[in-house]
């Protein structure tokens, strides 16, 4: 029997270590739900709509200051216009010259409150100049109140140029302030333009970002979906290896994640507990083998004990002890039979070591061999010369590969051939199993691998021995092929990748 | 018994061959020891004997195909089959072929010799 040292390695606590150590490599990355990035986007936009709504609120206020001021730059031109109404009729009929001064204070009170706004319109220059045309205009209508209130008496001449300076002042102060008043103008619509075009393109910007975090957000959730979907489907066909962390961040899914493996924990405790029900089952197939490698050695005992107590005092020394030496290795022989079956059903499913393909083919054969005899089978075994070794679980391949003898020797009640070959192909280690028996139809092919699929009669298979072989397959990530034809036998490929650790 | 009683063994297990001779030879029968049956086919073919002891299971041809030959060729000879392990089936087929007795391994070679003596009696009558 083999007692490996070891075999300390509880294989029950093996697997919950493994079903551990996947739950802390799931739990220890940082924290980045689902729910999290969903609010994130969501303040994202916010934020943007807020810039964007404070900025168009920024926009109004300035729109509204420069339409404030645009109203009293024309108040201004209204009162200049009113001076120089007031002026012209002082020249022509003498009166109203004290309110053409008026207006030029009026107009001067309101040029001094908007001189910051003005001094951004116009160049300094302008400024200077429509201050001192002001002035300049200011003055000279007060000049004229002095000419009134002194006499009639002013004379014709200096009327005369006092009267064109003060139209000439006038005219430019007008021009000044209309230029202004346009110039104002043409920067409002100027302004309303690129607001309009800054705000076209806000909104194609939300909706570019909009875009772009929903579908990122999407992608997110829909990858974890269909890496769950790939899952299931793999546990579905027996691999039950535990989840391990796909992604950077923990998110929704780490906890499904946890939860199937919690699943995946109680699958493989129900696999072992299956695979040692097939065992036994596979067991009471060989029941007929077993008790004739019982019974023969326990026979030549019998007869030679016999044949002991009748001639003892015949024979001599070396004859008792021929006799004997023979009973003792009647016994070993017995020992050995019942030393196979206990290890081949002992329960050590999760342990994974250096595994020698051809022992644990020539280990199953030997469990076979009465089976082979009986039914006429003829055995062609090619097995490969110094074949590297597999990491894997000597008990469970001897389960496949017992499986597979005993379906193909099910499968020639009328005696046939069964071969067996073993050779490296690709980095691997090949098992080609054939046997000319009655075949696989092709309807049959697809589901031969499905647990409770059984072409057997009722009782005389579970429909669980390839099911299985499939899973014990799928957990040392080899592969199982099956070619098939009806009447004339089948060839099942079974793939192995070869260890590293002894390359 | 006029003539001695002439016996053939067949069994893949020399130990079996050896002790059942030597206990039958002590009671003045005569054996011959065979663990293939194709050679115990071959000396079927040469000599007729009163009782063959054959197991069940052999490499081919295996006890119930020897039967199946011995009892189409001679009706002289009583065949006693001794098996490890059978299944009801093959104690019918070899009732139906007409083996004159099923023993069941272990067994005891007294048990042997009282049945060989009965056998010899029944094909020499016949």
């Amino acid at each position: 029997m083999n007692t490996d040292s070891s075999e300390i390695n509880n294989p029950s606590n093996f697997t919950f270590e493994q079903a551990e150590k996947a739950k802390i490599a799931l739990l220890e990355r940082p924290k980045f739900t689902i729910r999290l990035r969903i609010i994130l986007v969501f303040l994202i936009t916010f934020a943007l709509t807020c810039g964007i709504i404070i900025s168009a609120m920024v926009f109004i206020s300035n729109l509204a200051k420069q339409q404030e001021f645009l109203e009293k730059a024309v108040d201004f031109e209204f009162e200049i216009q009113q001076a120089r109404r007031y002026e012209k009729d002082y020249f022509l009929y003498g009166t109203n010259l004290y309110d053409a001064l008026n207006h030029v204070h009026n107009a001067e009170n309101m040029k001094n409150s908007l001189e910051n706004k003005l001094r951004l319109i116009i160049s300094d220059q302008e400024y200077k100049d429509l201050t001192y045309n002001l002035d300049q205009y200011k003055e000279l209508l007060e000049q004229l109140q002095t000419f009134t209130s002194r006499s009639d008496s002013l004379k014709m001449k200096e009327r005369i140029s006092v009267e064109s300076k003060i139209r000439s002042h006038g005219a430019v102060i007008l021009v000044s302030a209309s230029n202004a008043i346009e110039q104002e103008r043409l920067r409002m619509h100027s302004w309303l333009n690129t607001s309009m075009i800054i705000a076209i393109a806000a909104l194609l910007f939300i909706l570019f970002i909009g875009i772009i975090q929903t579908t990122y957000v999407s992608y997110q959730i829909n990858q974890s979906y269909s890496r769950f979907e790939e899952y299931t489907k793999r546990i579905a066909k027996g691999d039950f290896s535990f989840i391990t962390p796909a992604r950077k961040y923990r998110d929704e899914f780490t906890n499904l994640a946890i939860a199937i493996n919690g699943m995946l924990l109680e699958l493989k405790n129900r696999e072992e507990q299956l695979l040692q029900s097939r065992k036994m089952a596979a067991v009471g197939t060989l029941t007929a083998g077993i008790a004739h490698e019982l019974n023969n050695p326990l026979n030549n005992i019998s007869l030679i004990t016999e044949s002991m107590i009748d001639d003892f005092d015949e024979w001599d020394k070396d004859q008792k002890i021929k006799m004997l030496k023979d009973i003792f290795i009647q016994v070993e022989r017995a020992g050995t039979t019942v030393a196979n079956l206990l290890d081949f059903t002992r329960r050590d499913e999760s342990y994974f070591n250096q595994v020698n393909i051809n022992d644990v083919l020539n280990k199953t054969l030997n469990f076979v061999a009465n089976e082979i005899l009986i039914n006429k089978i003829q055995l062609q075994k090619e097995l490969g010369l110094n074949l590297p070794g597999i990491k894997g679980n000597q008990h469970n391949l001897q389960q496949v590969f017992l499986n597979l003898f005993l379906n193909a020797i099910q499968a020639m009640p009328d005696g046939g051939l069964l071969s067996v070959k073993s050779y490296v192909e690709n980095n691997s280690i090949r098992i080609d199993i054939s046997d000319t028996g009655v075949g696989i139809s092709r309807e049959n092919m697809e589901k031969i691998f499905d647990p409770f699929f059984t072409t057997k009669k009722v009782g005389e298979g579970t429909g669980l021995g390839l099911s299985v072989s499939y899973g014990i397959i799928k957990q040392h990530h080899g592969q199982i092929n099956v070619e098939s034809k009806l009447g004339s036998g089948s060839l099942f490929t079974i793939k192995f990748p070869i260890s590293m650790s002894e390359s | 018994m006029d003539k001695q009683i002439e016996v053939l063994v067949l069994d893949d297990e020399l130990i079996v061959c050896e002790r059942l001779k030597d206990y039958l030879e002590k009671k003045e029968i005569s054996v011959e020891i065979f663990t293939e049956s194709q050679k115990a086919l071959e000396r079927l073919k040469e000599k007729t004997f009163d009782v063959i002891i054959t197991d069940v299971k052999m490499q081919a041809p295996t006890g119930i195909d020897v039967l199946t030959i011995v009892k189409k060729e001679s009706y002289k000879t009583e065949v006693i089959v001794i098996t490890g392990y059978s299944s009801i089936e093959t104690l019918r087929q070899a009732e139906f072929i007409g083996a004159f007795q099923f023993i069941a391994k272990p067994f005891q070679m007294s048990d042997i010799y009282h049945l060989v003596k009965k056998a010899a009696k029944k094909a020499r009558s016949q």
